[in-house]
């Protein structure tokens, strides 16, 4: 606490300090190019990280929000995701042991836009935009089926949203796995949890019109109509699935029923 | 410490074998300590006959004196301070877990570390420990090569060197200040951190960087926030001898190039997020009681100035 101005609120204000409250992602320049340093923080205080740490496992089935649980769980699902060929951040970490550490990982740097902001922004003409979302919709639905056949709800996108789909040239890259389902749990209502929300997500992109467009991009490059109809009917069915989660649900069957 | 004890060390940090040895720095080679004998033979000079130039203020005897037609510095450990203040500081140091401010455990250290710092390529005064002094006890003092260097803190505020030199200069010395750090991280020794460390504890010398002052070294084992503490003390440093100006673009400087910007938060964390939940009410009331942390230069101002920037540089919160 410094300056003349020292007073309770400043006081109130170094307290509030205390901690980093988020992560933080930084890009860090190497000779071999630039990489993104990781550091994965605690975001809440030690109740509400305990509070939260005993719902996500007890009730939703997850890995726990800790720092050091996340830290690791990344790289886990870094590792996982990309042995099956899913397109996701290359972990870095053994290359450059210099600048990782305990909560620290080096991630391959991706030059792009995240889905959510590419999409928002409108830019984007309507051939364009929808083959943008058909992509999407196929890295989705690709990802999806592996995770019914395998039966490994590891697959699921605990934190889904079109956020964390970075278009990066013709790669659409899904990041951000620092939570993950337990294996063993059901598939379909983590597959189906994960879409609500990256419906909700492509919801806030654009008027109800473009929405029921765009829904319909995405499942024309859904490789498992079957699939994308199953999906539909879990989201409706969610626990505490209210009229939004069920009307994303409708909307969802109605284009999966759609004519590619 | 053993490569043994640093694998096992980095082994329960993350489970990956981590290293400070990042290859694009350049690290200058280890060398000796101590200046061989073939160098400058054995020799004993009587403290009575010496022409003594004091060098340093309270405390050690540091003289600089004439050594075969040059000079050298001579510093002994028994200085001007009685055993009761030996004692007293001691305690203190106890209590702010450093290492003991008796004299003998002091020239131990000092000539521990320097052994170590040189042992991975960081210039220390070099040690001569052929050179005897009567009338000294062996432990109490210890022979020096002349290092006629420029401090820092007179460097920076030079305005006759350019700015660009001298910020480049601070540029080139980012990394092995990093590298440092590294190591104590990766090792867990608090030795690799600079008790003493600030503007006026590291010399520009024929191109390299000199490191002095190792009397006493840290016995703490969160080496992640000696860190972040050494980081903090330099720049308060800066800020105190050179300027709000050159201590401005100094941290902007070291938030853009520092290496591991992750370890560099430990400035902010030291400060402000001990897991220690004593520790950390400890600070609190330290940071809002004294009025010394009103300073300008106050630690945990500047720990806070060190975040800001970082988390300007972060992607997710600018």
């Amino acid at each position: 606490m410094t300056g003349p101005g020292h007073d309770w609120r400043a006081a109130v204000l170094a307290r509030e300090a205390g901690r980093l409250a988020g992560n933080r992602l930084w890009r860090l320049e190497t000779p071999g190019g630039p990489v993104l340093q990781k550091y994965y923080c605690q975001k809440a205080g030690p109740l509400r990280t305990a509070w939260r740490a005993a719902w996500t496992r007890w009730i939703r089935g997850a890995t726990s929000p800790r720092a050091v649980e996340r830290w690791r769980t990344e790289r886990e699902m870094l590792a996982l995701w990309g042995a099956a060929g899913i397109a996701v951040p290359r972990d870095r970490t053994a290359e450059f042991p210099h600048l990782a550490g305990e909560r620290v990982a080096i991630l391959e740097w991706i030059e792009g836009r995240d889905l959510a902001r590419l999409l928002a922004a409108g830019g984007l003409p309507r051939p364009e935009r929808d083959a943008v979302l058909c992509r999407f919709g196929a890295a989705w639905g690709g990802r999806q089926r592996l995770a019914m056949e395998r039966g490994d709800p590891r697959f699921a996108q605990v934190h889904g949203s079109l956020v964390h789909y970075l278009v990066s040239g013709e790669r659409m890259v899904c990041i951000d796995h620092e939570q993950a389902y337990f294996p063993g749990r059901p598939v379909l209502p983590a597959l189906a949890r994960e879409a609500a929300s990256c419906l909700r997500s492509l919801a806030k992109c654009g008027d109800p019109e473009t929405f029921r467009r765009d829904l319909a991009a995405v499942a024309a490059g859904h490789p498992d109509r079957a699939l994308l109809r199953s999906l539909a009917e879990a989201v409706s069915r969610l626990p505490f699935a209210g009229r939004g989660k069920r009307a994303l649900g409708a909307a969802l069957a109605e284009a999966a029923g759609s004519p590619s | 410490m053993g490569r043994g004890r640093e694998a096992a060390n980095s082994e329960k940090a993350g489970r990956v074998r981590y290293s400070a040895d990042d290859p694009s720095v350049e690290a200058p080679s280890p060398r000796p300590p101590a200046v061989p004998l073939d160098e400058v033979p054995a020799t004993t000079l009587r403290l009575a006959d010496l022409e003594k130039v004091p060098l340093a203020g309270e405390g050690n005897f540091v003289w600089k004196i004439p050594f075969r037609g040059g000079h050298a510095v001579l510093k002994v450990y028994y200085g001007s301070r009685g055993w009761p203040l030996y004692l007293r500081k001691t305690l203190g140091n106890r209590i702010t877990g450093r290492s003991s401010h008796m004299p003998r455990t002091r020239w131990r250290t000092e000539t521990e570390v320097i052994a170590l710092w040189e042992g991975r390529g960081f210039r220390c005064f070099r040690m001569l420990p052929q050179v005897t002094v009567e009338g000294l006890p062996r432990e109490g003092y210890m022979a020096y090569e002349w290092t006629p260097g420029r401090h820092f803190r007179e460097y920076f505020r030079d305005k006759a060197v350019p700015l660009e030199e001298r910020l480049a200069t601070w540029r080139r010395w980012i990394p092995q200040w990093h590298r440092r750090h590294r190591i104590a991280v990766d090792t867990a020794d608090p030795r690799w951190i600079h008790e003493n460390g600030d503007v006026k504890h590291v010399m520009l010398w024929k191109g390299e960087f000199i490191y002095f002052d190792f009397e006493m070294v840290y016995r703490s084992r969160n080496i992640r926030f000696l860190v972040g503490r050494e980081i903090v003390t330099y720049m308060r440093s800066a800020g105190r001898f050179l300027g709000e100006e050159m201590y401005g673009r100094m941290l902007a400087e070291l938030v853009e190039h520092y290496p591991d910007k992750a370890l560099l938060m430990a400035a902010w964390e030291h400060a402000y997020a001990d897991p220690n939940a004593a520790m950390a009410a400890a600070r609190a009331l330290d940071r809002n009681l004294r009025p010394r942390h009103r300073d300008r230069w106050s630690k945990y101002r500047v720990a806070r100035e060190v975040k800001e920037l970082l988390d300007r540089a972060s992607l997710n919160i600018r």
